[in-house]
């Protein structure tokens, strides 16, 4: 096929669906398919609804989250980062249904209308990539080269998954629960994306399945119609486009359980290669802390000035936040501003007096209420995972 | 109809720009062309041109994704190898 009617051909396409969205008067982030239809054939630089983010990969969608999106403790659903692992679905909610299968008493097929009947619960949790912040690890790890905006924080509403596990009964064999969108490998034959997560953790009242992001239907890039939400976990636990609920007995050994979203068993030298048996698959994320502002490289024109910052962690809550104006030698408390409890991001600040001009580096280091405290230097891994070292970026006080 | 003219120009726009954007140029080299065509059948090129690794990592990548089904012609793997590290090597600096 030429270029000319692959054109015609996705011009037509999109020409159709956009219209549908328009004339339905329809939240265009729920309906669009273009960017779906975009990513099988073009490289592209803008995402309708995402024109704000950095694009890290048009194929499969990877958009981050640009350093402006950390001024709002609420992130924009605009601005809210974005990590497809494969081709993202388009999804007719009428023919849309949820299948709870495996290792349960009674297997269950529920709709949407289903769905809304359990008891509906909102939630504002904070969502991380495994990979943010991996453009910091030295030696560079392959994979998307995150910076700080891997991450955002949302009102989500949906119900319990542990309502809906405990409607179709579990037995002596629940122990894992496998999630799988609709979602579908680019070629024929490579791995579609699943995902499981132990049956504890499935069964803590705060994971939920979520329909709802921000006031609105979840956008097709979060996950339309419904998406997993693991609080505490990293995003690959937040499984998209649902369709299918598996209880087994084992965990879930597919490619991006064995081969993705794992980390070593105890740490390696940097540049350590270690196979997948001496590795385990992620689970929840470690305390972390950054400094938003001032960004890395400003030139501030006051002694006087706020150094802002988020800071949170996995299953526990931030204890302190802690920083530096000199690499470390001297470390002062930093005021919680807004805190955001288990689950959520911390707003904190330090008001600090430069006593003269010129060059700092500021850093940040945050310390959670199970004793955790970040590094001053990283833990390596083949594939960059779970950066959390205290954070830094420099200055020049003018 | 004013629906429809809405439509197009807004697709025609958005079409432009994914027609412009596809100019994503790979450097000039050997092996420029295995890469476009092998690697991108799964993926697109951005995750290729955002990494600098050592000549190690990137045979170790190709050979992971050998490993992972990429059709890689036993002959064409060194090709493959060098350009990546020759073009996207720790040394060359991100745009």
């Amino acid at each position: 096929m030429g270029f000319d009617s692959l054109t015609r051909r996705y011009f037509i396409k999109r020409a159709g669906q956009f219209g549908a969205a328009l004339v339905l008067g329809e939240n265009i982030l729920t309906r669009n398919a273009i960017a779906q239809a975009t990513e099988k054939s073009f490289e592209q630089t803008v995402f309708p609804g995402k024109e704000k983010m950095t694009v890290l990969s048009s194929k499969p969608i990877v958009l981050e989250m640009p350093a402006n999106g950390f001024e709002h403790f609420i992130t924009p659903t605009d601005m809210f980062f974005v990590r497809n692992n494969i081709g993202m679905p388009v999804i007719d909610i009428n023919k849309w249904s949820l299948a709870v299968d495996g290792e349960v008493n009674t297997t269950l097929r529920l709709s949407m209308d289903d769905i809304k009947k359990f008891k509906e619960v909102e939630a504002v949790v904070t969502l991380e990539c495994y990979g943010n912040s991996r453009y910091f690890f030295k030696p560079k790890t392959a994979g998307n080269q995150w910076k700080k905006g891997g991450i955002g924080t949302a009102r989500w509403k949906g119900v319990r998954l542990k309502d809906i596990i405990e409607k179709a009964g579990i037995t002596d064999k629940s122990k894992h629960v496998v999630f799988d969108g609709a979602d579908e490998p680019f070629a024929p034959g490579a791995p579609d994306f699943k995902r499981s997560i132990p049956i504890d953790k499935a069964l803590d009242p705060n994971t939920l399945l979520v329909y709802e992001m921000n006031g609105m239907p979840l956008p097709v890039y979060h996950g339309y119609p419904l998406r997993a939400l693991v609080p505490g976990w990293g995003g690959s636990a937040f499984v998209k486009w649902l369709i299918t609920i598996n209880i087994s007995e084992k965990e879930f050994e597919g490619f991006y359980m064995v081969y993705k979203y794992r980390y070593p068993k105890s740490p390696v030298s940097p540049g350590t290669k270690v196979s997948p048996r001496d590795m385990t698959v992620l689970t929840e994320l470690d305390v972390k802390s950054i400094i938003t502002r001032p960004i890395d490289g400003e030139k501030v024109s006051s002694r006087d000035m706020t150094i802002t910052g988020y800071a949170w962690t996995g299953e526990a809550e931030i204890k302190k936040v802690e920083v530096s104006t000199d690499l470390g030698r001297t470390w002062h408390k930093a005021k919680i501003i807004r805190n955001g409890g288990r689950y959520v991001w911390s707003l904190w600040e330090y008001k600090w007096r430069a006593d003269r001009t010129g060059f700092y580096v500021l850093m940040s280091k945050a310390t959670d209420t199970r004793g955790r405290m970040q590094p001053l230097h990283q833990d390596w891994n083949q594939d960059g995972y779970l950066y959390n070292v205290a954070d830094k970026v420099g200055v020049h006080v003018v | 109809m004013k629906i429809a003219i809405i439509v197009f120009i807004l697709t025609a726009s958005y079409l432009t720009t994914a027609i412009f954007a596809q100019a994503l140029q790979l450097p000039e080299g050997e092996g420029k062309e295995k890469v476009r065509s092998t690697c991108a059948l799964c993926h697109g090129l951005e995750i290729v041109t955002s990494q600098r690794l050592s000549r190690n990592g990137w045979n170790d990548i190709v050979e992971r994704m050998i490993k992972w089904g990429a059709p890689v012609q036993p002959e064409d793997k060194k090709v493959i190898i060098n350009y990546l590290s020759v073009n996207f090597g720790e040394e060359k600096k991100l745009r």
